[in-house]
């Protein structure tokens, strides 16, 4: 078995990394590219690579990605740089015979409109947030893409939807990163500079976390023993969603933070709550153990403080 | 006015009046295009927009010339003959539009500042479930290759075409413009479906960020003369036009596939192609417009068969074979956009659209795609 793994350098590429050395399997090949080994946005560069490293499976996590405010300036960019991508990924792994292709969605891209739980057959049941719409659509068409590779060619090519991920590796940035890395880089800066730690909204909305230790090892199961064509979540159940304040009120316990916390109301909570249904998952793993929230905010927190050089922020 | 198929004559559009090239965007390699370039690009475009290049000559490429919709645009633009106007109308065989490179030396030698991109990988039932993946990928990189290249030249305005059947399946009735992404197309033709569905949101990324003007319309059934009356690939008016030929010319039963009960909206070509011009023209939004005759003037298939019966003066026997499937039983579009933009718009009677429609086939039966 060989396993390419494209966006290996990031968030959750890193964590496959971590899960792949703990775990080293005879016969196996891993190989973890980025952009620096291959463009694949470009067609020819996405064939070269394949090429080069004929794999029989894939797990496609690369991706043009960002925050809100990248997304609503930029989705034309977001739509078709993340198409060609998928595709040239997609078409290269059909062409080379890879056995096994999972790609990653993301909750994001779920319909606006919807009701709670979502699970996966909602997906493309009404138009996503329009604040992300290049990003969303782009995504989704891998779901669709993985279907027709199925229907016309019998591939085995599918997906998973994994909730907030968060983990060290991420995107500290304030402007263009997640909820869980701001607030870690918030405050660090409030302990370094002695000033409050303010959260934007009231802390009243509620988000379901997976470590992203968690996701590569779930995500290695579905490379190996996911058959279905269909995605499937990748998430803590509802029971373990969380709200922004206990969240916060972690990481600043995990940061051994002493100083004053502020929660300015006047910024915008986003959504109250995106739940999404783990059932399906758990009908493959009932056992699955996920990492105790407090280890993987330490872990996490730990690196990011351990790291500042290399972390993106 | 100058009506012209690309490949012939390629040498008289130079020079056929006052370009504006002072203000088109030079051709360059998307790879190599900068953050600053795409943000002059924008600038260009929108003043472009705006100022009296508007009143200069318009050069309109027509992908998908030759087809059904190409046609009536071609027989629309000569009727209707303008100095300020050049027409270019291409097909497969003057580029791939599947492939970036083609279309954009296709852009750049004919440097069109209006484009009517009706090209498309199209096919019936059968086609679309075989081949869903094909149909899938090679109409995203049509569309995708066409707008970016219509981007990066500085085109002004260009009109996709959609179609009903890209509507989800599980809907309410009648259909409007709003609902296109508000669930799964049906099963059978899922990757067409999504592609064109793509054009819509490609239209919309590329106003949010660029400030084009790039818009789509919606039609219902379209019948004309051009169109392909192949019976398994083909659609329902065509098919009913080839097989009361044959049974005429055969001395045979004309055989209706079903009960004859389903319901539809038919367009003519002809009446499909001055919309188009229209919208190219004075429809300012970026969210498509559906182009249908009323919710009043749908008919049933038995209708429809008992007027091309009528047209081509067919006296024989009919049959309705009711172990055929009858497919959906209404796809009912509500046209109330269109009537607020243009309420004194006359359709051709539908009489008179299939008389021409089954007199073309039969002066054109050899060379008619059948």
């Amino acid at each position: 078995m060989k396993v390419l793994v494209t966006g290996a350098t990031g968030l959750v590429g890193q964590a496959i990394q971590r899960v792949v050395a703990e775990n080293p399997t005879d016969g196996e090949e891993w190989v973890f590219v980025s952009t620096k080994d291959a463009d694949l946005t470009d067609g020819e560069a996405t064939e070269a690579l394949f090429q080069k490293h004929k794999p029989t499976h894939v797990i496609h996590l690369a991706a043009m990605v960002g925050g809100l405010f990248r997304n609503m300036k930029y989705p034309v960019d977001l739509l078709r740089n993340n198409l060609h991508i998928n595709d040239n990924v997609l078409y290269n792994s059909y062409k080379t015979g890879v056995q096994k292709c999972v790609s990653c969605l993301s909750t994001c891209i779920f319909p606006d409109k919807t009701k709670y739980p979502i699970n996966e057959t909602m997906l493309h049941l009404g138009p996503p947030h329009p604040s992300n719409f290049g990003f969303s659509y782009a995504k989704r068409m891998i779901d669709i893409e993985n279907r027709a590779f199925n229907k016309q060619y019998g591939c085995k090519f599918t997906s998973v939807i994994p909730t907030n991920v968060f983990g060290p590796w991420d995107n500290f940035n304030l402007q263009d990163g997640h909820v869980m890395p701001g607030l870690i880089n918030k405050i660090f800066s409030a302990k370094r500079d002695g000033t409050p730690f303010t959260v934007w909204g009231t802390g009243a909305a509620r988000r379901q976390f997976i470590y992203s230790y968690d996701l590569a090892k779930l995500i290695v199961w579905a490379m190996r023993e996911y058959d279905e064509i269909d995605p499937i979540i990748l998430s803590v159940p509802e029971e373990a969603e969380i709200s922004i304040k206990e969240l916060a009120e972690m990481v600043i316990e995990a940061m051994e933070f002493k100083g004053e916390v502020l929660y300015d109301t006047t910024k915008s909570d986003g959504q109250l709550k995106k739940t999404a249904d783990n059932a399906k998952l758990k009908g493959y793993l009932p056992d699955f153990k996920f990492t105790d929230m407090k280890t993987a905010v330490k872990e996490t927190v730990q690196w990011f403080v351990n790291n500042q050089d290399v972390a993106r922020k | 006015m100058r009506i012209h198929v690309a490949g012939k004559k390629a040498a008289s559009i130079r020079g056929s009046g006052p370009r504006a090239d002072s203000r088109r965007i030079p051709f360059q390699d998307p790879g190599k295009r900068t953050r600053a370039d795409e943000e002059a690009a924008k600038n260009t475009q929108m003043a472009a927009c705006t100022d009296k290049a508007e009143q200069l000559k318009k050069r309109v490429l027509v992908t998908g010339g030759t087809g059904l919709v190409g046609q009536a645009i071609r027989r629309v633009v000569e009727e209707n003959p303008s100095d300020e106007e050049e027409w270019i109308f291409v097909s497969s065989k003057h580029a791939d539009l599947t492939d970036f490179n083609a279309t954009q030396v296709l852009f750049k030698k004919h440097q069109p500042t209006h484009v009517i991109h009706l090209a498309a990988m199209v096919g019936g039932l059968f086609r679309n479930l075989k081949y869903n993946l094909d149909f899938w990928r090679s109409n995203i990189k049509i569309n995708d290759n066409v707008l970016q290249c219509a981007f990066l030249s500085g085109v002004r305005r260009c009109v996709s075409c959609l179609s009903t059947c890209i509507f989800p399946n599980e809907t309410t009735y009648p259909i409007d413009e709003t609902m296109v992404h508000n669930g799964p197309p049906h099963d059978s033709n899922f990757g067409y479906a999504y592609a064109k569905r793509m054009i819509d949101v490609q239209n919309r990324a590329y106003n949010a960020q660029h400030g084009c003007r790039f818009t789509s319309v919606i039609p219902t059934n379209v019948f004309g003369p051009c169109d392909n009356f192949n019976l398994e690939d083909g659609h329902v008016m065509p098919g009913l036009v080839h097989k009361v030929y044959i049974a005429k010319r055969d001395n045979e039963p004309f055989v209706v596939w079903g009960t004859g009960s389903p319901r539809r909206q038919f367009i003519y070509s002809y009446d499909l192609a001055r919309l188009i011009m229209w919208v190219l023209k004075d429809y300012h939004e970026t969210e498509p417009i559906i182009l249908s005759v009323g919710e009043e003037d749908e008919i049933s298939i038995k209708e429809s068969a008992e007027l091309v019966m009528e047209a081509m003066d067919f006296k024989g026997e009919v049959i309705y074979d009711t172990t055929k499937s009858d497919g959906q039983f209404k796809k009912t579009a509500s046209n109330a956009k269109l009537l607020t933009y243009m309420p004194d718009f006359k359709f051709t009677p539908i009489r008179q659209a299939l008389k021409e429609t089954c007199d073309w086939f039969t002066e054109n039966f050899h060379t008619a795609r059948k």
